[in-house]
């Protein structure tokens, strides 16, 4: 069907230029609501309205209102402060699990891939057993030895977001090391880590932006599920997920702490998710249309 | 297939000794002394101490204790619970051991046919207007996660309109704000891999071929397409399943059902690690087991490892 | 006597970047009773676009511009979509170039064979295998009674191909369309299978249509040749005419590059250049770029096909002037 196939690379009909609009669109969408989330944190040091750990309890469950915009908590806190903060809270884990998930799964994977061997298998075998737990287990077991808090979330998340990069990167290295360049690289004496380095990074990089920025939604997501079970962030540190599992027992008569907490955790990570799905159709080299 | 089948179940083996390795660990190299504990005014009674510690096998070397472990896993034996002093942990979980899974099955019951409708429907209608807001809503229905879900349709459904109670676990009624919390987020993954699945089944030659031999836009998709999309889905029913079975945890916390999630939360504030490395061993079990099932499903679904090839 | 097939001045579109652009314009060409009419060019001049089109398989977004498809004197744009499809399959068949991946991996050969014999005919689910049986072994497939329970991924390539034929054979078509049926295939397996389709032709006198990029596999099949190249028809002749002395230059290049046994060549020829895409159809003649001979005129004006005496058909400003080659030299 040799004739087809060239049509079709050159097709750009109206449907699929509508298509393409509404991916563009829904991508912009995810990007305002992450920039909002990531300005949020970023600047919640100065656009907190109250402090968000005073307690005061002559103004426990203030509905929304004047003073406190989104209303008060069990123990008099602003909710709109914690909600800021929270988002702080959620962005600053989220990112440091990503940090370290890349660096580890970068690192194991180009040397998996370059070194090969009993090393390489060695490393896909604990990625694999590391895949074959449900990730909230995962955090359950390192929340039972370490207890409940920051470092077991941030621990138990990374332990569950390498070995995904990992595979990437491996399997992309595996790939770029039969290009010419990088046989050139070698013939000519350059170190294996110089080459891994400044020939192979800047190539997996598109891809592991990818990766990375649909891991952000679930890395929140898992951080947000940790709080809500009290296995997360703890106080008086607010944490959206725990927020909301503040709020549910006032919800019938107080609904606006659990469902303000509700509605900023899924913008974030609807945000997350559609800016890391147009990412990927942008980055992903494609030659049939989906 | 039998070659096939031998594979799978060797792959089981590594998680499963990572698993009962990890979990000894955890029982056994936890911060403070759980007999302290245990005992706690009666700090004292050297006597109570040593029978408790014999009742529990501390007293003897870590060797003979993860021997003694793994032989007690083999006999379904959990060892004894911390927080309640000499019971065994089997009868601390027994009641809850059938509430997990059950809520888990019930979700993916239902999460399995609307969500490859979904998808499928999205596929056939692709770039449509109903093709867009299908996409839409299983981004939010992924996005959201299913306690801040609960929260919503709680408020929405139990307390606003009064069609569900809200907490408990006496009637049907009480299960069903849990069952279509935990199959959104299910639905909505199978339904965004249907969709994708079903688009690459539509491009592939063999469909042109039936419609070439003038069979019905019906059988095509039915029969043709619809069978291709099926197969590859399956494999990720077991991933699924296993989301499901952690997703109890939250759920059963929420409306306060009494099953292993809300039981191995409750243990870990209470550092009941026996119950908690139990519920964790079942968990990964299950898990497992689950993943093996629909690998050997898949096997006898698809002729192409089923049967062997050119003879 | 009408044709079996009759493609009458056929022009379709596809959407292109900027406006929609004509992947074939004005291609027409018939198909009598029995007759083995081979569509020749390179991947990109349009041929599998015609044949799709003559089986109303083209894409949705696909659209047919100008001109008509007869079958058998019935112009297939006039039939509702149920007599389409009790046509499509039964009357006009076709085969495609991968047997792989044109069969569904998922159900057995002689399941796949009687479908359509189901469909159209009727037939009850074993009867309709019985059928396959025998269609099996009229196209030559040894043990048709083992190889029904087959799965595709059991079968080698050249059977493969044999239970496509004899899909496509199940319900007697009065047209059979070839596109590309031997590109994959082993050379040996090559000559088998057009062998079969001629034995199929001489039994049943139904027309063929026979699609390839290969002069060679013309030669020995085709009773007529039509010659395509980005989306135009350059030339059509009998078949011994068209090797004995073709008339454009597009089928002389075609002509010296088939490898012949026995004439020692420093490197095989290679036409330069390759074929344009629809967007990028050259202005005048759209071979002009790659034709030894072109001239002004060619660069600027299209030319018309037009009808010899004799039946041939050529589209070239040139071909009186240059039109002497011949196969031999």
């Amino acid at each position: 069907m040799n004739g087809n196939v060239e049509v079709v690379a050159d097709a750009t009909g109206a449907r699929d230029f509508l298509r393409r609009f509404i991916r563009t669109r829904s991508a912009v969408l995810g990007f305002i609501l992450v920039v909002l989330a990531v300005a949020t944190a970023v600047l919640s040091p100065w656009i907190t309205p109250n402090d968000f750990s005073r307690t005061n309890m002559a103004f426990i469950w203030e509905p929304p209102g004047q003073d406190f915009v989104l209303g008060t908590d069990a123990v008099g806190r602003d909710v709109l402060s914690r909600l800021i903060v929270g988002a702080a809270v959620s962005l600053v884990v989220a990112l440091s699990v990503l940090s370290i998930a890349l660096v580890v799964g970068t690192t194991a994977g180009m040397v998996a891939a370059w070194k090969g061997g009993w090393f390489d298998a060695f490393v896909m075998r604990t990625a694999d057993v590391t895949l074959a737990f449900p990730d909230l287990i995962v955090a359950i077991l390192i929340a039972a030895m370490l207890g409940p808090g920051i470092p077991t979330v941030i621990l138990s998340l990374a332990v569950v977001s390498w070995p995904g990069i990992a595979r990437i990167t491996r399997s992309l290295v595996l790939s770029l090391r039969s290009e010419l360049f990088v046989d050139a690289a070698i013939v000519s004496g350059t170190a294996a880590r110089t080459i891994l380095l400044r020939h192979c990074l800047p190539n997996i990089v598109p891809a592991l932006i990818v990766r990375a920025s649909v891991g952000v939604g679930f890395v929140v997501m898992a951080e947000a599920t940790l709080s809500f079970l009290g296995l997360g962030v703890q106080e008086p540190l607010p944490s959206w997920g725990g927020m909301i599992r503040d709020g549910l027992p006032a919800l019938r008569s107080e609904p606006h702490l659990a469902l303000a907490a509700g509605t900023a955790l899924g913008l974030t990570i609807i945000g997350f998710n559609l800016l890391g799905d147009g990412l990927r159709d942008l980055l992903d080299p494609r030659i049939r249309e989906r | 297939m039998t070659a096939y089948v031998l594979r799978r179940l060797l792959g089981l083996f590594p998680v499963l000794v990572a698993a009962i390795i990890l979990t000894f660990a955890a029982n056994r190299f936890v911060p403070g002394d759980p007999i302290t504990i245990m005992l706690g005014d009666q700090g004292g009674n050297v006597v109570l101490e040593r029978k408790l510690r014999a009742e529990y096998g501390l007293d003897r070397p870590v060797s003979v204790q993860f021997v003694d472990y793994v032989s007690g896993l083999a006999r379904g034996d959990f060892g004894l619970s911390f927080r309640y002093p000499g019971v065994p942990v089997t009868q601390v979980i027994k009641d809850a051991l059938w509430i997990s899974p059950l809520l888990a099955a019930a979700a993916l019951t239902l999460a399995i046919p609307i969500g490859i409708a979904l998808g499928v429907l999205a596929a056939l209608r692709r770039n449509t207007l109903a093709d867009t807001g299908i996409i839409l809503i299983l981004v939010a229905g992924l996005s959201i996660p299913n306690f801040a879900l609960a929260a919503f349709f709680v408020w929405g459904f139990a307390l606003k309109l009064g069609w569900f109670p809200v907490a408990g676990w006496t009637t049907w009624k009480h299960a069903v704000l849990p069952v279509v919390i935990l199959a959104i987020p299910a639905a909505a993954y199978l339904a965004r891999l249907a969709r994708t699945f079903m688009l690459e089944v539509l491009q592939q030659d063999y469909v042109r071929t039936a419609r070439a031999k003038g069979l019905s836009e019906r059988l095509v998709v039915w029969r043709h397409s619809l069978r291709n999309v099926l197969v590859p889905i399956l494999t990720v029913c077991g991933l699924i399943f296993g989301g499901l079975i952690t997703g109890t945890i939250v759920v059963e916390t929420i409306f306060n059902i009494p099953g292993l999630g809300r039981i191995a939360i409750e243990s870990i504030f209470a550092r009941d690690y026996p119950v908690t490395m139990a519920i964790v061993m079942l968990f990964t079990l299950f898990y497992a087991v689950i993943n093996f099932a629909v690998d050997v499903l898949y096997g006898l679904v698809d002729p192409r490892i089923r049967v062997e090839a050119v003879r | 006597m009408t044709d079996a097939l009759s493609i009458e001045h056929l022009t379709v579109s596809f959407p292109g970047p900027r406006d929609r652009m004509r992947v074939i314009e004005d291609v027409s060409l018939s198909i009598g009773r029995g007759e083995i009419v081979g569509l020749v060019g390179e991947s990109g001049s349009g041929k599998s676009v015609t044949a799709l089109a003559a089986m109303r398989l083209l894409a949705a977004t696909a659209q047919v511009d100008a001109g008509v498809i007869r079958l058998q004197g019935r112009d297939l744009a006039a039939l509702t979509k149920k007599e389409l499809l009790s046509v499509r399959g039964a009357e006009i068949a076709m085969i495609f170039q991968e047997p792989m991946t044109s069969l569904n991996p998922l159900f057995r050969a002689g399941f796949q064979i009687g479908e359509t014999l189901q469909a159209h005919l009727g037939l009850s689910r074993r009867e309709s295998i019985k059928r396959a049986v025998e269609l099996m072994r009229a196209v030559g497939i040894p043990d048709p009674e083992q190889r029904v329970a087959d799965y595709p991924h059991q079968l080698s390539g050249g059977m493969r191909q044999r239970v496509m034929i004899a899909m496509a054979m199940a319900c007697s078509p009065k047209v059979l369309i070839a596109d590309e049926p031997t590109t994959a295939l082993d050379v040996t397996i090559q000559a088998q299978i057009l062998a079969l389709v001629r034995r199929l032709r001489d039994d049943t006198a139904m027309g063929v249509l026979l699609i390839t990029h290969d002069l060679g596999v013309v030669a020995g099949m085709a009773n007529r040749v039509v010659v395509m190249y980005a989306g135009l028809i350059m030339e059509e002749a009998p078949v011994n005419d068209l090797f004995a002395r073709s008339l454009h230059p597009y089928t002389r290049l075609l002509l010296k590059s088939i490898p012949r046994v026995g004439v020692k060549t420093e490197r095989l020829h290679q036409i330069s250049g390759t074929t344009p895409p629809p967007s990028r159809f050259p202005a005048g003649c759209r071979f002009h770029p790659r034709c030894p001979d072109a001239t002004d005129q060619c660069r600027n004006h299209i030319p018309a096909l037009e009808v010899l005496p004799d039946g041939r058909k050529v589209r070239c400003w040139r071909w009186r002037e240059t039109g002497l080659m011949s196969m031999a030299a």
